[in-house]
């Protein structure tokens, strides 16, 4: 309330007069003391204010401004009464106010001819000192209610269970407060909650936890978590539980203030996951049984190829046997021929019989990781093979310090397949090259075994792997079908694959892979 | 070393395929066996051979200078009849050849945990048949010192 202005009239001597001006001012004051009670805002305030200036105050017109000194205007905020023709001669005051940052200007103006003396100023000054109360009481409401509301719509929209106990003698616990969630979570109304006692809400086997620990709370002056079930009208409810104990000075506890957070969903969604783990153990537990008796079977079943068939084969061969040897004089040339091809059918089926149970073998026999030196066994069945056939005039190139992760066993078998092979398809060649080596590839590194021999038509490279299949006649190579057969099954025992890549007479270049250290 | 002279005592062949008994009683003609050949249908005729049937109305025959055991047998097996032959010790000592079609390796790690001598698999041409027999025939009835009686 600083910088009035004051603006010289003449003076108006007449006691009975100034009497009325001061009910009038009286009445004014009045009706600003209401307004600042019923007005919802400022400027609802300030325009009541300007009314009853105009209405009981005696004044012809009353306004009220904001200065905004940046933009260096005062803006009308409120004003009443009618525009005065300004004849010269009518009175004006004017008083500065502030209330807080903001600064305000109260202008009144007279009837005309009234003038404005010192006692009028003080007067105007308590008028502006009243606008200037109204307008702070007015916004500290406005934020006390701003944070009410904002308390407010934390309690009822937050999604954890917010409630209060009063602890009465006994101790009794009766509800005091409840958000919207509680409701949510447990179906029990807010509005029937609230001066309920605990036990009339919660029901046993849960009653009998949660006294327990409201007690400990209480008694250890802390804050107590557990985990509650509970069975609420909604259904059954999983919870996570705080709750904490408010004291008065004197110790005593007054209230517990308890969250609780719902995570129903989430046990149930644990419990889903546990059930579909055990699902999933059961499922598996059979399948590996379904396998191991798939595998007792076959493994029955070579025991039968193994032992059963090979006994009529012995009767086919040997009694053959006997025949030409006891009637050799009753059989012509032809008759010893055809008993001579029986024999030798009889000799092919055993020694397939064996090839089956060996590959069934490879599939069967435990597989035993260990580092294996694939240099060292190449090297080593390459000169075997040489040694066995000294006329051949071979080369023979293998990669220092190959190593493998592998069973030692099937790896000797995988090789000596391999190179077996490349030693057969350059049989017929007079010269020849076997290489032995390792290089990467997308699955990782392959070992290899190369030869320049008679090698394939890449159109059927796949078809070379299937048991029994074969690209050329036995007449040309001897063999059963079955050596690239067993090399790509004991890669895959491996984790690993076999592959092939050659050309008619350039050829055939035989790779495997396998994984490292994984298991079967 | 002294080496035996060809002992006359039997050799037991246990057996139960009439065309493996044959096969195998030829090969053994076939290499100058002197021995006699007792043949044992299945595993049962083989233990009264040995040790006299369960009522006792048969005592214990010849004991034989070598066994040859085939392992599928019907009624007891040759698993068991060698089971039984190490137990008792009127056979423990018995040499025990077992002759098998089986070539799996179980059989052959089991045969040899229960004692066996010898695992010989049947080969499928009488010629390395006989060849099998006539090593069997040097090594068990001429170089091999048997346990004394």
């Amino acid at each position: 309330m600083d910088g009035a202005v004051h603006e010289e009239m003449p003076r108006d001597a007449l006691p009975d007069a100034r009497l009325r001006t001061a009910n009038r001012r009286l009445a004014w004051r009045s009706a600003i003391d209401r307004a600042r009670l019923t007005a919802t805002d400022e400027r609802t305030f300030l325009q009541d204010a300007c009314q009853s200036a105009t209405a009981l105050g005696g004044h012809q017109r009353a306004w009220v401004g904001l200065v905004m000194p940046e933009q260096g205007l005062v803006r009308t905020v409120a004003e009443a009464g009618v525009e005065p023709s300004r004849p010269a001669g009518s009175a004006t005051a004017g008083i500065d106010f502030s209330v807080g940052e903001d600064a305000f200007r109260l202008r009144v103006e007279g009837e005309q001819g009234t003038t404005f003396d010192d006692d009028e100023l003080v007067a105007l000054r308590e008028i502006a000192a009243d606008l200037a109360a109204g307008i702070g009481s007015m916004r500290d409401r406005k934020a006390k209610a701003h944070v009410d509301a904002e308390f407010r719509r934390v309690f009822e929209q937050v999604a954890e269970v917010l409630f209060t106990l009063a602890v009465e003698p006994g101790p009794i616990y009766r509800f005091t407060s409840a958000n919207p969630a509680f409701e949510v979570a447990t179906g029990v109304p807010v509005q029937a909650l609230i001066g309920k006692r605990i036990d009339e809400v919660i029901p046993e086997p849960s009653l009998s936890l949660v006294l327990s620990k409201y007690a400990e709370a209480i008694a250890t002056q802390r804050i107590v978590s557990w985990r509650e079930v509970t069975v609420y009208p909604k259904g059954r409810k999983v919870g996570d539980v705080t709750m904490r104990p408010v004291f008065a000075p004197d110790g005593t506890c007054t209230h517990l203030v308890g969250v609780v957070h719902d995570v129903t969903d989430m046990v149930a969604a644990e419990d889903e996951l546990r059930r579909l783990n055990a699902e999933l153990d059961g499922r598996i537990q059979e399948r590996t049984r379904e396998l191991e008796a798939a595998v007792k079977e076959l493994e029955a079943f070579s025991y039968t190829v193994s032992h059963d068939l090979r006994a009529p084969l012995r009767a086919i061969n040997g009694f053959s046997q006997a025949l030409l040897s006891d009637h050799h004089e009753e059989l012509d040339d032809e008759g010893r021929d055809l008993l001579e091809r029986v024999r030798a059918g009889s000799q092919r089926m055993g020694s397939l019989i064996d090839d089956i149970l060996g590959l069934s073998r490879v599939s069967r026999a435990p597989l035993r990781r260990e580092r294996v030196d694939v240099s060292a066994m190449a090297t080593e069945m390459l000169a075997e093979l040489q040694q066995q056939e000294p006329h051949r005039v071979v080369a023979v190139r293998v990669e220092a310090g190959l190593v493998a992760a592998g069973d030692a066993a099937l790896l000797r078998v995988l090789l000596q397949n391999l190179i077996d092979n490349a030693w057969k398809f350059t049989s017929k060649h007079p010269a020849a090259t076997i290489e032995v080596g390792a290089k990467a590839t997308p699955d990782g590194q392959a070992f290899f075994v190369r030869d320049d021999g008679a090698g394939f038509d890449p159109r059927y490279a796949d078809k070379l792997f299937g048991a029994f299949e074969r690209l050329h006649s036995r007449a040309e190579f001897p063999g059963n079908g079955i050596g690239l057969a067993t090399v790509r099954r004991i890669a895959g025992r491996h984790g690993g694959k076999a592959w092939a890549e050659g050309e008619v007479q350039k050829g055939a270049t035989f790779y495997f892979t396998l994984a490292q250290g994984a298991p079967e | 070393m002294s080496v035996t002279v060809t002992s006359v005592k039997p050799i037991l062949l246990v057996e139960d395929d009439p065309d493996d008994e044959r096969l195998c009683v030829r090969a053994l003609k076939q290499s100058q066996l002197v021995n006699p050949v007792v043949v044992a249908r299945d595993g049962q005729e083989a233990l009264d051979y040995l040790f006299g049937s369960d009522d006792g109305s048969r005592e214990p025959a010849e004991r034989p200078h070598v066994i040859l055991l085939d392992l599928k047998l019907p009624k007891v097996d040759g698993f068991e009849v060698l089971r039984r032959i190490r137990t008792d010790p009127r056979t423990e000592t018995l040499p025990v050849v077992i002759l098998t079609g089986s070539k799996e390796d179980r059989d052959i790690v089991k045969g040899y945990g229960l004692r066996a001598n010898s695992y010989v698999v049947k080969p499928i041409t009488f010629e390395e048949f006989i060849e099998v027999v006539q090593q069997l025939k040097l090594y068990w009835l001429v170089l091999n010192q048997s346990p004394p009686t």
